[in-house]
């Protein structure tokens, strides 16, 4: 079959086309895609490489803060700390003259997480400045400790006795005490 | 100064890949009367080796009107010789040749195969698709051009090339068996080159008159110069009667002969060399030199069937001689592509080439680098849990150290709203974690209350203020109750 010029052009320039496109679509899109797919995954990958350097330094702008709390008193034995609190509040009330009437530890079922939470039903009486004392005590120990609830009421009209009733929660670390599977049992205790 | 010549470059590159991608074995076939020579030449850098010779008979009703038959014969023939090599190059014998001088204009190849096609309609009285035509001379543009019109039945050359195709072979040239012979002997020759040429075979003989670097004359001799001596020594001498000039000064020209026969004797030539005008000095092919070059035992076997060798070398060192029916100077096709296009078409798509190569280096680099990042987070994993844990304990227990003194901050700004005369007493206070607060208490009058609702409402520590109760005590007290509610912000 002859060609004439126009049809072999004509040919030619349609080969060409089909060419660039089954260039195009072949091999030059797949190496762009892969392209870009790895260059996704590289960006990824810094930002979260970003991410850890920036929990590295925050890491080590808490680390003094968490070491301060753990040698404060954040402990990771429930009893431990439940008996250290007990001690603390008792030493307060008697340094200030407080007359405790009952601390009843609860230990709330069905808490989760790294920290759990112990909380201490307080009932005690004395004068103003012993309540005022022991509360600033208390607000102030390197202990895990807060006030949850608070009644302050006067026994008297005179308002020389006061009573004092509370709530406080103590933190613990709860991982190292389910780790050790110490068993932890809820206190009964109380005074 | 020298330009980049993109032409010159291009055919160079054409002709170094030509090279490189050229056959290395060949068989050479040259037709003669009811017979074929055949040669098994393979090629060695710049040498040509034969490894098989013979001469094909064709057998009793064979030929080439049933091209098929013949080639099928042809096959077995060369397959019992062995035969290894599956290009052919085809001689045709100076018989089924027609030449014609053609003067033509300057022009380009294109004009000129055109013109000489008009030609050979009026000189062959033939239709151009009756013939096979190729032209012999070198093409000027800007001078006119002496050319040699070659012409040969288009039936034969369609009926040699199938037989040789019916043989399992690939045709890669037809051309006249004496000319190349002729032109591969002359070029091992020194100067001055020979003006004519005897190709002498048992029953006949072929004649090449030529001029300067062209073929003028191609002849067949229907003589057998031992026979009949006296016949062909007449025909020969009235064919060169027409090109010799007796003026020019004895022994100035001269007559290659190629004795191929090998029953000839000292007489035959003697009588030819007598009957030669006196300018014409006969001068015999050196049979000794030829064997030697091709590595051949048998010098007599070799120069009888040194016809289908030269095919083959001819081919491979084409001169001006070369003609060349299948692949002829006549079908120039005009290109519509100008190879500078092409050459950049090239340098576009090696330029392609090395983008994508580059893309792949750079794509196979980031793939390094992603997974060089991956092990490194890898092992980065444990320090990161391990920080993420510290900042989340820490985050965690900041509750129960960061609110302090609370409790005691409200019990001060709560004081500062109740004046320090005895109207008005507190008798309890109650606060929820949220710091939202109730405190009860008496008074000697109501105006006292409302001062310390007003002071407390005014303060911004405090949000939310608001009575909940304001009551007698009842008819024996001269006191009254009241409670109100607020919320401790602690923010000024």
């Amino acid at each position: 079959m002859v060609l004439s010029k126009r049809e072999r052009l004509i040919l030619i320039a349609t080969l060409l086309v089909i060419m660039i496109f089954a260039l195009d679509r072949f091999i030059l899109m797949p190496v762009l895609d892969a392209r870009g797919e790895i260059l996704n995954q590289k960006q990824e990958l810094i930002r979260e490489m970003e991410k850890a350097s920036t929990l590295f330094e925050q890491k080590s702008r808490v680390s003094q803060k968490w070491d301060e709390m753990v040698n404060g008193g954040l402990n990771s034995d429930v009893s431990s700390t439940e008996s250290i609190v007990l001690n603390a509040l008792r030493s307060w009330a008697q340094n200030y003259g407080l007359t405790l009437s009952s601390i009843k530890p609860e230990r709330e079922k069905g808490q989760d997480g790294i920290m759990q939470e112990i909380l201490f039903n307080v009932a005690c009486s004395g004068n103003m400045s012993s309540v005022g004392q022991f509360l600033w005590q208390i607000e102030n120990t390197t202990l895990p400790l807060r006030i949850t609830e608070f009644q302050l009421g006067s026994r008297e009209e005179d308002g020389k006795e006061m009573s004092l009733q509370m709530k406080l929660s103590a933190l613990y670390l709860a991982e190292a005490s389910d780790q050790t599977g110490s068993g932890i049992q809820p206190s009964e205790g109380g005074e | 100064m020298q330009y980049f010549n993109i032409e010159k470059q291009i055919n160079d590159f054409s002709e170094r890949l030509g090279r490189m991608f050229r056959p290395r074995r060949f068989i050479g076939l040259a037709i003669e009367e009811n017979a074929m020579l055949a040669s098994d030449i393979r090629c060695e850098k710049d040498r040509f080796l034969v490894s098989h010779v013979n001469h094909f008979v064709f057998p009793d009703g064979a030929s080439f009107k049933d091209p098929e038959g013949l080639g099928r014969l042809l096959g077995r023939f060369l397959q019992e010789n062995r035969f290894g090599a599956k290009k052919a190059i085809i001689g045709i014998p100076a018989k089924w040749l027609m030449i014609r001088e053609k003067a033509i204009p300057a022009s380009t190849r294109e004009n000129i195969a055109g013109i000489l096609k008009i030609h050979a309609e009026r000189e062959f009285s033939l239709s151009p698709e009756e013939l096979a035509l190729d032209y012999t001379g070198l093409v000027e543009k800007d001078k006119p051009n002496r050319m040699f019109l070659l012409a040969m039945l288009r039936a034969n050359l369609d009926n040699a090339i199938l037989a040789v195709r019916w043989a399992g072979l690939d045709v890669l040239s037809v051309t006249a068996s004496s000319i190349a012979l002729f032109s591969r002997i002359r070029a091992g020759l020194s100067s001055p080159a020979p003006r004519y040429f005897l190709y002498i075979r048992k029953e006949y003989a072929e004649f090449l008159a030529g001029d300067g670097e062209q073929i003028v004359d191609v002849r067949y001799i229907q003589s057998d110069l031992k026979n009949e001596t006296g016949l062909f020594v007449t025909e020969l001498r009235r064919i060169i009667s027409s090109y010799s000039n007796n003026s020019v000064k004895e022994g100035s020209e001269q007559l290659l002969i190629w004795n191929a026969s090998y029953d000839l004797g000292g007489e035959e030539f003697k009588s030819l060399e007598d009957s030669l005008p006196p300018n014409i000095r006969l001068v015999e092919g050196s049979r000794q030199s030829f064997a030697d070059r091709l590595d051949l035992p048998e010098v007599e076997d070799a120069v009888r069937l040194a016809a289908p060798v030269m095919l083959v070398e001819a081919y491979n060192n084409t001169d001006p001689f070369y003609i060349d029916f299948l692949n002829s100077r006549m079908n120039v096709r005009t290109s519509i592509i100008k190879k500078s296009q092409v050459f950049w078409a090239s340098a576009a798509a090696f330029g392609m080439v090395i983008l994508l190569m580059v893309m792949f280096f750079i794509w196979r680099g980031d793939k390094k680098d992603v997974s060089e990042l991956r092990s490194k987070l890898d092992g980065m994993k444990e320090d990161i849990n391990d920080a993420r844990d510290v900042i989340q304990k820490v985050s965690m227990a900041g509750g129960w150290y960061s609110k302090r003194p609370r409790i005691l901050d409200c019990l001060t700004a709560l004081t500062s709203a109740f004046p320090e005369e005895g109207r008005i007493w507190v008798t309890s206070l109650a606060l929820t974690e949220e710091m939202a607060g109730v405190v009860s208490g008496r008074a000697t009058d109501e105006k006292s209350v409302i001062e310390v609702l007003d002071q407390l409402k005014g303060n911004r520590l405090f949000s939310n203020v608001q009575m909940i109760y304001l009551q007698d005590n009842g008819r024996n007290s001269e006191e009254i109750s009241f409670s109100m509610n607020f919320s401790y912000t602690g923010k000024e």
